[in-house]
């Protein structure tokens, strides 16, 4: 890897890039069905509580002066090397996993809606194959990239004022959160919507070193957390709740309903744009998958990458069909969750420790 | 770069081009209609008719097949033409009336759940046969889906029948606040025309509302940006208003014995250009009673459309919503609307004022 | 310090020898013997510097002329040779010594207007190939001793010279000195032109894009002294190069600058959308006929089909054969003199246009789906920049045939992560984009006004 650093304002980018996923496009059937009448007011709290999360993390950086969290884990004493060893390995393989689920899911919705007969196997290859290349060329490259395709992707959310004839705020009633089904369920669903801000603990030794450079983080989560929530205001607005329930992709109706003079039908395009934002979230967690391995083997770069894909795709190919694609999803999901939100405190715990011990 | 370039269009290559749909090869089916078949041996099912555009001479060609769902309706239709059929770019369909009476979700529903198909597809109905309708050869038209679809699009600027498409429709039907509508259309002696609007309880056609109601109608729902209103006041007068604008607002009481009022107001604005009657137009105390007169012919067909509304118990307005607005969860649940919407008093007020009367004094 | 060279005469005619264009003038009174190539020196400054001196003197004064600043002494065979290869005239003295004047006058065309890189609003002066004029050209732009010229040789046997130049204290010394390592890295028998020496200090042949900037207008090579890179002059070569570079500045041109800022603007603006249009058009065109016709209108649904229903091929071979037809085109309007050219330019274009559509060879949508991408690839300044373009037209439209719009966006996401990975001389070829700096994109998606530049 590069020992370049790249500025802080790229953060901002990074972190809305890796948060905004698959798990957007039925974001506000989900909400609908989890949380009821007018539950989009849900992704509020629920953004305060990432917020919280990645307050956390900020204060790692700030204890930690931009050395990488590896070094802070092992140098808590002369046998932690030892001990964490495994543990990398199997952080490693989880998040190759991970992220080659995340890749079949997209393609398998994108397969139903375009490309209904062809294997999907060849788009999760080629997927594969686009990671792999964007990996091999260093953080440096991917921060870049993740740049060029925010501003290809962002510019969609100004489709939005399409909407606003048929927006009817008449549909929203006074009611809240009634003919709700699993309501705790569902907040961690919308939890993990915005996950992807973890992967910032490891770029640590990649960023330089500015004042308060860290706030891009928050700007992008919340950047984030406010597209969600207009998307999901639009949802509920255009179409009535009962609908919106039934409705496995919201967002790829609403795309669908844009018409033009000159073009219809834009969520064909629409849908592969898409696949940029999807396509960098993959690739940060199979960079952060490299750089854990890199701490047990002395492997090159290509051939770790290489590894970890193969092994992500080979333990990835029995599952098929819908529902256990989805169950994988949700599954794997949850454990990075639960990660996401252990990490920080044990760091936070070994940090304290190392400072109380030093005095 | 280029190792990976050359690896992925080898992978590519292999993933075959299996979803092509070369454009040339396609019939893109431009309507479909369904009917019922109410006489004969074939009585029960349903006549698909789907029309779609020849490549070549950019002439319509209509194939009809007999089918007990529609799901089957496709393969059936594939098998009488050289193109490959496809449903990307379905822009209307028409519903038989009598198939209408029967229920109408299921069709739609198939077609909510295609990815293919978009949600902006037209939905009409047919007072006859939508296959005499798509397949007659017309002295006017070559291609008569297109002047439906047209046809549907204009007059609903108009404000004679609402623009319905699948989205709107299932979006009224699953909303327990509202019942759905749709547009009637049928064949005239050397055309199509536009007749008014079918009024449905949940998906199952009700009744209709005839021309001059539909007008008024879209008074009660929303605004009114382009369109006329002929009126016949009980004086023996006719009068067309015309470039009305409007504005309607509605408002709820709901008093503690359970007893709702809903005040419906409309403010109407336009200009009066044909008038045919014994009055001075010029003058304005005349031109006050003109405005009565008109505020009462329409006080009246309001009242009638709300008549019929109690009598089916359908609430095509959308009073629902604005009455759930004023109330917590369980009291509507109770309500079950709009079966009940007989215990609802209804006061319509109207307001009209004559903007300009012409050029000529 | 003067050795005996015994009969340098001999030894030089020798190496000479079956030279039959080498000119031997004695002063046979004046034991003087004058040896050039006559069509490499000037004739008045053979007159004056070599012929009026030494008629009518006695040899005694001979040592006086000698003495003058115009006379340099040489004293290795070597570099009497190349004295005389280089069009300087040597003057053998008693057969001993031996003295170079350089009275090198190129016979080389005058200073005309560029001809690849025209400008609407500004100075019409290209490089000619005598590096000598080149540099002069340079020299007068930029009035300052801190513009270093350094001089090297290429080529064994062509000894072509070159010179690097640069700006003390704009440009950064690491870049001159790398640069000098490549130059001296560079081992051929001989070299014809800059465009040539450009592919071998090339680090990367096998990308698709230029890595070196080439321009044949001394204002650009001037602008681009004044941002700190470096630019080097080859002798026979009417071109510069400059390095690092970077992609988007392939689509400025001296146009931007010289006119008001909107103007300037809106051309950049226009270049860019013409960058997307010459990639993707024909490749959406494939993409549209061939997976996602739902995209298309209804009304232009009835033209396109019918137009498409006399072709029968499919419209990946539809797409390929025309896009094959403009390429013939532009090369044949290329090679052929300019009057013909211009006929054939309206035969190709209009006849066999119309008359592919006729025969049923194409559709006409295609026919000006393909034109208008030809057309915007020649708004891109830098004809170098476009025949990048073109392969990677042509990779689009196949990955459009493969996959549609998912093989458009694939391709594309490879293009940008190779242009972002890209490093030239330690800069990154997507600047400003990647990084991303907004005082550089002043300059490069909108040509901001000068008050808003820095200094």
């Amino acid at each position: 890897m590069q020992n370049e650093t790249f500025k802080p304002f790229y953060l901002f980018f990074i972190t809305y890039m890796t948060q905004m996923g698959i798990v957007f496009f039925s974001l506000p059937n989900s909400i609908a069905t989890h949380f009821g009448y007018n539950g989009w007011i849900m992704i509020i709290p629920i953004s305060v509580v990432v917020c919280i999360q990645i307050g956390l993390i900020a204060i790692i950086y700030r204890f930690n002066k931009g050395e990488s969290i590896f070094q802070t884990i092992e140098s808590l004493n002369s046998k932690a090397k030892m001990i964490v060893m495994p543990l990398y390995i199997s952080l490693s393989i989880f998040w190759s996993i991970l992220s080659v689920t995340i890749a079949k899911h997209y393609v398998h919705v994108m397969k139903f809606l375009y490309f209904p007969q062809t294997d999907m196997q060849w788009f999760v290859l080629l997927t594969l194959i686009l990671t792999f290349y964007l990996v091999t060329r260093g953080i440096i490259t991917i921060v870049h990239i993740t740049t060029i395709f925010f501003f290809l992707s962002a510019p969609i959310i100004f489709l939005l004022f399409y909407f606003v004839p048929d927006f009817s705020f008449l549909q929203f009633s006074t009611f809240l959160f009634n003919e709700n089904t699993d309501f705790y369920g569902g907040i961690i669903e919308v939890y993990t919507a915005f996950l992807g801000f973890e992967v910032i603990l490891f770029m640590f030794p990649y960023i330089s070193k500015e004042k308060s450079g860290f706030k891009y983080v928050f700007w992008g989560h919340l950047y984030t957390s406010f597209v969600y929530l207009i998307v999901t205001i639009f949802c509920y607005g255009f179409n009535s709740i009962q609908q919106l329930t039934r409705q496995v992709y919201p967002v790829v109706t609403l795309m669908k309903y844009i018409e033009f003079e000159f073009i219809e039908r834009l969520d064909s395009i629409i849908f592969i744009l898409f696949y940029l934002k999807v396509l960098i979230t993959i690739t940060m967690y199979v960079w952060i998958s490299l750089i854990t391995l890199k701490r047990v083997v002395k492997w090159s770069d290509n051939l770790i990458v290489f590894v970890l894909l193969a092994v992500g795709y080979l333990a990835t190919l029995p599952f098929v069909t819908k529902k256990e694609s989805i169950s994988l999803l949700s599954a794997l999901t949850n454990v990075q969750l639960f990660i996401s939100v252990i990490l920080p405190l044990l760091l936070l715990m070994i940090i304290f420790k190392k400072r109380r011990s030093n005095g | 770069m280029a190792r990976i370039l050359m690896i992925s269009l080898i992978l590519l290559m292999q993933s075959g081009c299996m979803d092509q749909k070369i454009v040339e090869e396609l019939g893109f089916i431009h309507t479909i209609g369904y009917e019922s078949i109410e006489e004969g041996e074939n009585i029960g099912k349903l006549k698909v008719t789907v029309s779609f555009p020849i490549a070549e001479t950019l002439e319509q060609q209509t194939n009809t097949t007999v089918v007990d769902t529609p799901r089957e309706s496709m393969l059936f239709l594939n098998q009488k033409t050289d193109k490959n059929l496809v449903l990307g770019q379905v822009r209307s369909i028409l519903i038989g009336e009598k198939l209408a009476e029967k229920g109408v979700w299921d069709l739609i529903d198939t077609f909510y759940r295609d990815p293919v198909l978009r949600p902006t597809v037209k939905l009409s109905l047919v007072k006859g046969s939508p296959q005499q309708m798509l397949s007659k050869d017309y002295p006017n038209y070559q291609m008569v889906d297109t002047v439906i679809e047209e046809l549907l699009t204009k007059e609903a600027r108009l404000n004679t029948i609402p623009e319905m498409d699948i989205h709107k429709f299932a979006k009224d039907y699953l909303d327990d606040a509202i019942d759905p509508i749709a547009p009637i259309i049928l064949q005239s002696e050397d055309g199509i025309m536009s007749e008014g609007i079918g009024l449905f309880r949940d998906d199952q056609l009700v009744t209709s509302l005839p021309e001059i109601k539909s007008r008024v109608f879209f008074l009660l729902t929303g605004e009114f940006k382009e369109g006329k209103l002929l009126i016949k006041t009980n004086k023996e007068e006719n009068v067309l208003f015309s470039f009305l604008k409007n504005k309607r607002s509605i408002k709820v009481a709901i008093n503690n014995n359970q007893d709702i009022d809903v005040n419906l107001s409309i403010e109407l604005k336009g200009f009066l250009l044909e008038y045919q009657g014994k009055k001075d137009i010029n003058n304005e105390k005349q031109m006050a009673e003109m405005e009565g007169d008109i505020q009462e012919y329409i006080e009246n067909q309001i009242k009638e459309i709300l008549e019929i509304m109690k009598e089916h118990k359908i609430d095509n307005l959308g009073i629902g919503k604005y009455i759930k607005r004023k109330m917590d969860y369980q009291t509507w649940k109770n309500l079950d609307w709009p079966k009940s919407i007989d215990r609802i008093n209804i006061h319509p007020t109207v307001t009209v004022t004559i903007i300009d009367t012409g050029l000529v004094k | 310090m003067m050795y005996i060279n015994k009969n340098l005469s001999e030894q030089l005619k020798g190496r000479f020898d079956d030279c039959d264009d080498l000119v031997t003038k004695t002063f046979p009174e004046l034991e003087i013997e004058v040896l050039f190539f006559g069509h490499l020196v000037g004739e008045e400054e053979l007159r004056n510097n070599i012929i009026q001196p030494f008629s009518n003197i006695k040899i005694d004064e001979v040592n006086n002329i000698l003495r003058r600043k115009e006379f340099k002494e040489e004293e290795d065979l070597n570099s009497m040779a190349n004295g005389i290869l280089e069009g300087k005239a040597l003057v053998i003295f008693k057969n001993t010594l031996a003295y170079t004047v350089d009275i090198y006058v190129p016979k080389t065309r005058s200073v005309s207007a560029a001809e690849i890189e025209t400008v609407i609003v500004g100075p019409k002066e290209a490089f000619i190939e005598d590096i000598g004029t080149n540099l002069s050209m340079i020299r007068r732009r930029i009035k300052s001793d801190r513009l270093k010229v350094l001089s090297y040789k290429i080529g064994t046997l062509t000894q072509t010279k070159m010179y690097l130049l640069y700006i003390e204290g704009i440009t950064s010394s690491v870049l001159v000195k790398e640069l000098q390592e490549k130059i001296s890295e560079i081992d051929i028998k001989g070299i014809n032109d800059l465009n040539q020496l450009v592919q071998y200090l090339d680090k990367k042949p096998l990308s698709i894009f230029p890595q070196y900037f080439t321009t044949e207008r001394p204002d650009v090579s001037t602008s681009k002294l004044l941002e700190g890179r470096v630019i080097c002059l080859l002798d026979g070569s009417p071109y510069s190069l400059s390095t690092p570079t970077s992609f988007f500045e392939f689509f400025q041109s001296p146009d931007d600058y010289n006119q008001r800022w909107i103007l300037g603007t809106l051309s950049r603006a226009l270049r860019f959308a013409a960058l997307a249009i010459t990639l993707f058009a024909s490749a959406f065109y494939v993409a549209v006929s061939m997976f996602q016709y739902e995209i298309i209108p209804v009304k232009l649904l009835h033209e396109f089909i019918k137009s498409r229903s006399d072709v029968p091929f499919n419209p990946l071979i539809e797409a390929l054969i025309i896009e094959s037809i403009i390429e013939l085109l532009r090369e044949a309007g290329a090679r052929l003199p300019s009057k013909i050219g211009q006929t054939i330019g309206i035969v190709g274009g209009i006849v066999i246009g119309t008359a592919a559509v006729e025969a049923g060879f194409s559709s006409n949508i295609l026919i000006i789906v393909v034109s208008i991408s030809a057309i915007s690839s020649f708004v891109v300044p830098h004809i170098i920049m476009t025949a990048s373009l073109r392969i990677a037209r042509f990779i689009f439209i196949i990955l459009a045939s493969i996959a549609g719009f998912f093989g458009i966006i694939f391709g594309f996401i490879i293009l940008l992560i190779h242009l972002c990975s890209l490093k030239n001389m330690g800069e990154y070829y997507f600047k400003p984009i990647a990084p991303l700096s907004l005082k550089d994109l002043k300059d490069t998606i909108i040509r901001a006004p000068y008050q808003f530049f820095k200094k």
